[in-house]
């Protein structure tokens, strides 16, 4: 009996046991579920520090001073898939990537359960600024893509939807940086965007659908042009923006470039890179070291700097054949402010430094961002990079207004006079860049017609020059309809075949081509290359900075869009590819 | 002549360095020692039994430069107490802890496994380690490369190191009644706590290239996670045994609980004030602090009902119902039955006139399920997950943020495993000779999975589901003898055994109508590698320009210059005139064809030992028919300069085997970097040329032992006493590299990843391949003579089989 006692009394503590689903009920302990979140100013500023991930310079290797090598404005020693018009139709990926906008959806639909207004204010119009510029992008790469203002859910029928109009889709962009412009304060912020940046990416956005629309003959594009100059102006007239300047035409341009801190009387938007964080950039690196492309601003860019006084250097007869000191003294200042020039030394040093061709495909060393030598090391650099930055501003009024045909003398004062007068360079007269368009600039941009036909060549010489490596060049070429132009052969600087020379006129050699054995006797501090190996020369002695890739074709009804992944187009049957992809 | 000099280089004095460095044997060791120490006791009395034990591992690491350290130590002890001729109360307790200090450190602060690829990077032989003033080297000024992304320098240093102390606490108690003959009732709580202590510390490392200046390199950053996890379980079940005449029941039910509780925090520090203490509260800057926890449950009856008459008929069923914390409550529950019959013919009269000849001859065969219910805990749960971005600053900050919820299962539940087994056990001549064989098959039911690929515009992938259905056919072998033979006046005893098995599983069911080859589709054999066929490689200009388009194959080629003799020439199967993916459909895969099977086919394994005298010798197979492996693109060890060209160690037997006009009919392309290590490139595709088949034969252990006589131990006061030699993987043939460890690669294959079955980032260079040779001593005394004792003492060497790099 007592058996039986104590074998019930230990079967009761069955009974102790919570035979409920209680004791499976087990909800996340460490992470926040959507009815606690979005209701204060911290949790809506929070949630949208991870739209910032979307821009430029977000990560390794996505530094904007890269960019421009996709269209051989910067030209490295291997071509890439554009440039060589080898691209293909992705099976998936490709940038047809949307998670960045589920995101942002997901913020706008619960983000107004907050109530404070003023912080409403301030990060909806964050959000519709990134929804924005998500889509522009999208719209750039694309052209027609299906909008979406909802969190898609897997069962949504218009995941199956056919893309809108490039047009509809542009309107509802501006739609969003007009909301944002008109909700969020006058506040400037360095590295956070405010009502300024809306403006920025406004006019960026109605520059380049309104030229896009132009070129391209899509009809409508006026809207665009005036949406550009409309934000311009604002931020032109009631902003704190100017252009960086401390007098010194020599030097201002480079420093904006080297700052550690940005410059924010003229950067509007910077990325911020910060010493005791892992995440520098590495632009000290990729012009000073013989494995990363060798990158090297073409001649065609370099011939587009003007004469000091203003006169076109491609008006010399021999502008093709003048040794490399000659070709780049009493030159527009800012060519020695973005590569080696005579007298050239690194920041915080003094020894004058010739252009190297080891680390230079085409001896043209670039040397904009570059900073002192504590930053060679990879991923080393903390000067902060921009994202938007008032001179472009600028540069997107005069070309808006030129394109619209309502431009005057005093717009381009108020305007491409401000670029010229930082570097210390005469004024652009339009009469006389009307009266006498460039033939040079008109070989590379055969397209631009009527009464402004020689001030747009102006413009866009500036903007060439003003915002060259600042990841620009190729959506240009895109809105310009100007695709041919990276067709044109890429060329180095002038080296009369085999010999010893002194680049940078200092009275020492520094760079000697030779043919067949290394000579034996080597001059202390100079690079030796050998022809046709190290080094080749075109049938004008220009440096041929890739050889095998003179014969390049750019395909005008295909090339300006990107091909949508094949099986996203399997996915959806409704989703058409892009013309001839 | 091997050295560094002082030289002037754009205005600066610089040390240049000319040197003849064998990285590898600068930094690592060739062999290392490690050993184990273990004692256990046991013994007692009628009402009170115990088992204590305890056994210390130690091993050094592979560092030559810093003593890394690798230390084990569990504590064992199990006492029965017997309450009374029926209640006795079982106490087991362990406790393991270990410590694990390793080095490593590169420019960007902390990096652990530097196998990965910062041992790969730029450490060319003509850079020195240190220069003429023995600070350290990073990077040249000439090409600016750094050795090992700074590693090595960091190394040297050896002030950047990660130390984790790992402790774990287990005690199970479990009380057994027997009220009645042939009822018993068992209770049992187990419960384990553990504990994870990391810290990582990186420091500023200095290094010089200017000669009298000393820069620094790296970041000064401690970063400690603590994780501590509860576990607890409760089981109580009955059981009633009884036998009537010929027949015998055999009843259990019972019922189980267990949960899981873990917590993490993570904190971080800069700028700390000393390189050599490792405390949080010695940072200046950058404090940082963050944490996760998690938990689960499971709750179960269960119950089996087992008869058999007269030792002939065997009838057994099965049944659990179980539920989980991880599905919505509504798809909490599974409920997973199983029948299982015999017949022992062998027990039959008829058969009795073959005894002992045919000892035993039993037929089997059983059905039934099993659920699974692996995926992480909240898989139905939306929550918002929050982040740190360290890479990317924003107003001074590492950025921090929140994203939207992943999309979640509404419906998800159990998986569930139907099995169907027929099997039968052979035994002959007294069961000298045993045969088993097994054939099955099994169902799988709403594996959980990542659902059907959905349109990009959703922005989120697909959510964890009951997605896919799997059949799989396969059998199992196993053969025995063993036997005694009297040898010189003594027994020889002689066993050899050996066992095969096979399988393969096909997708019935998954939701891709559009058959996309990037995920699972109805008939595809798991395991299967769709890729190119490639025929050779090409041996001239005319071969090139008769041959169809494969720039879609080839990119990073054609941007470098276009195809030239040695490049691979690959196969336009579908005869369209361009080699490349079509749709990369099932129904249009282009040039894409099944060209292997990663899945492991035809394991098998064989042992054979024997004994004599006190000697005895014991040898371990194992081995798998068929296997294939395509190396990752990462994988520097495999591809070398393929992969990267910066590589500072390459094998031999790649660079022995690359094609030039002198060599045409080498394995290998013409020397060209990246192309095995970006999209699309001509060796990071999948083809057949390039699959290793990595089936091996391994001998895995070879075991020498020695017992000494009884004669000796009269005179010693031990009961045993025992020397042994042991080797592990000291043979093994394969036609894969020499290089790369065949069972490495084959851990590398994902099996439940839809994209072919393969991971890209394979790498198999994890760490060097190493054969491992042991002494040891085991010793048997008693205390007393109702106790025993055993001491066992193991010294290993371990030796890296890297001398071919």
């Amino acid at each position: 009996m007592k058996r039986l006692y104590i074998t019930l009394l230990s079967l009761s503590s069955l009974l102790m046991i919570n035979c409920s689903d209680d004791y499976l009920d087990k909800n996340p302990i460490s992470d926040v579920s959507e009815d606690s979140f979005f209701l204060t100013a911290s949790d809506l500023e929070l949630y949208t520090n991870g739209f910032y991930l979307l821009l430029p310079n977000s990560s390794a290797r996505n530094e904007i001073f890269t960019y421009d090598s996709q269209c051989g404005e910067i030209v490295q020693n291997t071509v890439n898939d554009l440039m060589n018009s080898t691209r293909i139709v992705p099976t998936s990926g490709g940038g047809w990537n949307w998670n960045n906008l589920r995101d942002i959806n997901y913020f706008l639909e619960n983000y107004e359960r907050c109530e404070d207004q003023t912080a409403k204010n301030r990060y909806g119009g964050v959000a519709r600024f990134f929804r924005a510029y998500f889509y522009f992008g999208m719209v750039v790469n694309f052209g027609d893509v299906p909008w979406y203002d909802r969190t898609m859910e897997a069962d949504d029928q218009d995941l199956y939807k056919a893309r809108d109009n490039r047009q509809f889709v542009v309107d509802k962009v501006l739609e969003d940086l007009d909301w944002a412009i008109a909700h969020m304060e006058n506040e400037q912020y360095d590295y956070q965007i405010s009502k300024y940046t809306a403006l920025a990416l406004k006019s960026r956005v109605g520059l380049f659908e309104g030229t896009f629309g132009k070129y391209h003959g899509i009809s409508g594009y006026e809207k665009y042009l005036e949406a550009a100059v409309d934000a311009s102006e604002e931020l032109m007239l009631n902003s704190p923006y100017t252009l960086y300047s401390t007098g010194n035409p020599g030097s201002d341009y480079a420093e904006l470039f080297r700052a550690e801190t940005a410059e924010t009387s003229e950067i509007i938007l910077a990325r911020e890179y910060t010493e005791p964080l892992i995440n520098g950039h590495r632009v000290n690196y990729y012009t000073l070291t013989g494995s990363q492309g060798r990158p090297g601003m073409p001649k065609m860019a370099v011939n587009s700097y003007l004469n000091a006084n203003g006169s076109r250097f491609t008006d010399q007869a021999d502008y093709n054949t003048l040794p490399f000191s000659v070709e780049t003294a009493n030159r527009d200042p800012r060519l020695g402010q973005t590569i080696r020039t005579s007298g050239y030394s690194r920041a915080g040093q003094s020894t004058a430094l010739p252009p190297d061709l080891s680390f230079s495909i085409t001896g043209y060393h670039i040397t904009k961002f570059v900073t002192g030598a504590d930053s060679d090391g990879i991923n080393q650099n903390t000067n902060d990079l921009p994202v938007f930055r008032f001179a472009e501003v600028l540069l997107n009024y005069a070309e808006a207004k030129a394109e619209l045909g309502t431009i005057s003398q005093t717009d381009i004062d108020q305007s491409i006079g401000l670029l010229r007068n930082r570097v210390g360079m005469p004024n652009l007269v339009m009469a006389e860049a009307n009266a006498n368009p460039d033939p040079y600039q008109n070989t590379i941009y055969p397209n631009v017609h009527g009464p402004n036909n020689g001030l747009i060549l102006e413009i866009r010489r500036e903007r060439r020059i003003e915002l060259y490596m600042e990841g620009q060049r190729w959506n240009d070429i895109r809105r310009w309809k100007a695709g041919q132009s990276i067709t044109l052969p890429l060329r180095g600087l002038y080296l009369p075949g085999t010999g010893q020379y002194d680049l940078d006129n200092n009275g020492a050699i520094d760079t000697v081509v030779y043919e067949g054995e290394l000579p034996a006797d080597q001059i202390a501090g100079a690079k030796y290359f050998q022809l046709g190996t190290d080094i080749h020369l075109s049938a004008e002695n220009l440096i041929d900075p890739l050889p095998d890739f003179n014969n390049r074709t750019f395909n005008e009804d295909r090339d300006y869009l990107l091909p949508l992944p094949m099986q996203e187009l399997q996915l959806n049957p409704n989703l058409t590819q892009n013309p001839n992809w | 002549m091997a050295r560094v000099i002082t030289d002037t280089r754009n205005g600066r004095d610089q040390y240049v360095h000319y040197a003849n460095t064998n990285w590898w044997d600068t930094f690592f060791r060739k062999s290392r020692p490690s050993q184990i120490y273990n004692a256990s006791i046991s013994g007692g009395s009628e009402k009170l039994k115990g088992y204590f034990s305890y056994r210390n591992y130690r091993e050094v690491g592979i560092l030559a430069v810093q003593e890394d350290l690798f230390k084990k130590e569990n504590y064992r002890a199990k006492v029965d107490f017997k309450l009374n001729d029926w209640i006795t109360l079982t106490d087991n307790m362990q406790f393991n802890k270990y410590d694990d200090l390793q080095y490593g450190g590169y420019r960007g602060g902390w990096h652990g496994n530097y196998w990965n690829y910062l041992v790969y990077n730029h450490a060319m032989p003509w850079y020195s380690p240190t220069n003429p003033d023995g600070t350290y080297f990073y990077r040249s000024e000439l090409n600016n490369y750094a050795a090992g992304d700074g590693l090595y320098a960091s190394l040297l240093h050896g002030k950047s190191k990660q130390e984790t102390e790992d402790s774990e606490f287990s005690n199970i108690v479990t009380a057994t009644l027997t009220p009645l003959d042939g009822f018993s009732l068992k209770a049992s709580y187990a419960y384990r706590k553990m504990n994870q202590n990391t810290y990582q510390r990186s420091t500023m490392v200095p290094w010089s290239i200017y000669v009298g200046e000393v820069e620094t390199m790296g970041s000064d950053r401690l970063m400690e996670f603590n994780t501590t996890s509860n576990y607890d379980a409760f089981n109580i079940y009955a059981n009633y045994n009884k036998r009537f005449g010929k027949h015998h029941i055999d009843i259990m039910a019972g019922f189980g609980q267990e949960s899981m509780y873990s917590k993490t925090i993570q904190a971080s520090t800069q700028g700390l004030i000393s390189d050599d203490l490792n405390s949080l509260g010695l940072g200046t800057t950058a404090n940082q602090t963050t944490g996760s926890a998690y938990e689960w449950a499971l709750q179960g009856v269960y119950s089996r009902l087992s008869y058999d008459f007269d030792n002939k008929y065997f009838l057994e069923f099965n049944g659990r119902y179980d539920g989980t914390s991880r599905f919505p409550s509504d798809f909490r529950w599974g409920f997973f039955p199983s029948v299982s019959g015999a017949w022992a013919i062998h027990n039959e009269k008829f058969l009795e006139s073959l005894n002992p000849t045919l000892s035993q001859l039993k037929l089997r065969a059983s059905y039934g399920s099993l659920g699974n219910q692996e995926v992480s805990p909240y898989t139905y749960q939306p929550v918002l997950s929050r982040s740190v971005n360290e890479a990317f600053s924003l107003n001074g900050r590492p950025l921090e943020t929140i994203s939207s919820p992943a999309l979640n299962p509404v419906e998800i539940t159990w998986e569930e495993v139907r099995t169907i087994d027929f099997g039968m056990d052979l035994g002959l001549f007294k069961n000298r000779l045993t045969a088993n064989f097994d054939w099955f098959k099994r169902e799988t039911l709403g594996m959980l999975t990542a659902g059907q690929v959905l349109p990009a515009t959703l922005g989120a992938s697909a959510p964890q589901q009951n997605a896919a259905d799997l059949a799989t056919k396969g059998f199992e072998l196993s053969l025995g003898y063993s036997d005694n033979f009297m040898v010189g006046g003594s027994p020889l005893q002689v066993s050899v055994s050996a066992g095969l098995s096979n399988s393969k599983t096909e997708i019935t069911r998954f939701d891709n109508p559009e058959k996309l080859l990037s995920s699972f589709y109805q008939g595809m054999v798991i395991g299967d590698l769709w890729g190119y066929e490639i025929d050779g490689l090409f041996q001239s200009e005319e071969e090139i320009a008769s041959h169809v388009d494969q720039s879609y194959v080839s990119p990073r080629i054609t941007a470098g210059g276009g195809l030239q003799p040695g490049d691979v020439k690959y196969n336009d199967i579908n005869g369209d005139g361009v080699v490349n993916a079509g749709t990369n459909t099932l129904d249009n895969p282009g040039d894409q064809k099944i060209v292997g099977n990663v899945a492991p086919k035809y394991l098998y394994n064989f042992r054979i030992s024997s004994s004599w005298k006190g000697f005895d010798i014991s040898a371990f197979f194992q081995g798998v028919g068929k296997q294939d492996w395509y190396p990752g693109y990462n994988s520097q060890l495999f591809w070398g300069p393929y992969s990267r060209p910066y590589a500072s160690y390459f094998r031999k037997d790649l660079t022995n085997n690359i094609w030039s006009p002198e060599n045409p009919n080498a394995y290998y392309p013409r020397g060209f970097g990246y192309i095995a290590l970006s999209g699309r490139n001509s060796l990071y595709n999948i083809n057949d040329r390039y699959l290793q088949d990595i089936s091996y034969l391994r001998l895995k252990n070879l075991t020498v032992g020695y017992n000494l006589p009884q004669s000796v131990l009269e005179r010693l006061p031990f009961k045993k006493v025992r020397l042994y030699l042991s080797g592990e993987n000291i043979l093994t043939f394969t036609k894969l590299t020499d290089y790369i460890d065949p069972e490495i690669a084959s851990s590398l294959v994902n099996l439940n990843a839809p994209t072919g079955s393969y991971t890209y980032d394979s790498r198999g260079q994890e760490a060097p391949m190493s054969k491992t040779y042991s002494l040891g001593v085991s010793i048997q005394f008693y205390i007393k003579q109702d106790n025993e004792t055993t001491i066992y003492y193991l010294v290993k060497l371990e030796q890296f089989i890297d001398d071919k790099l």
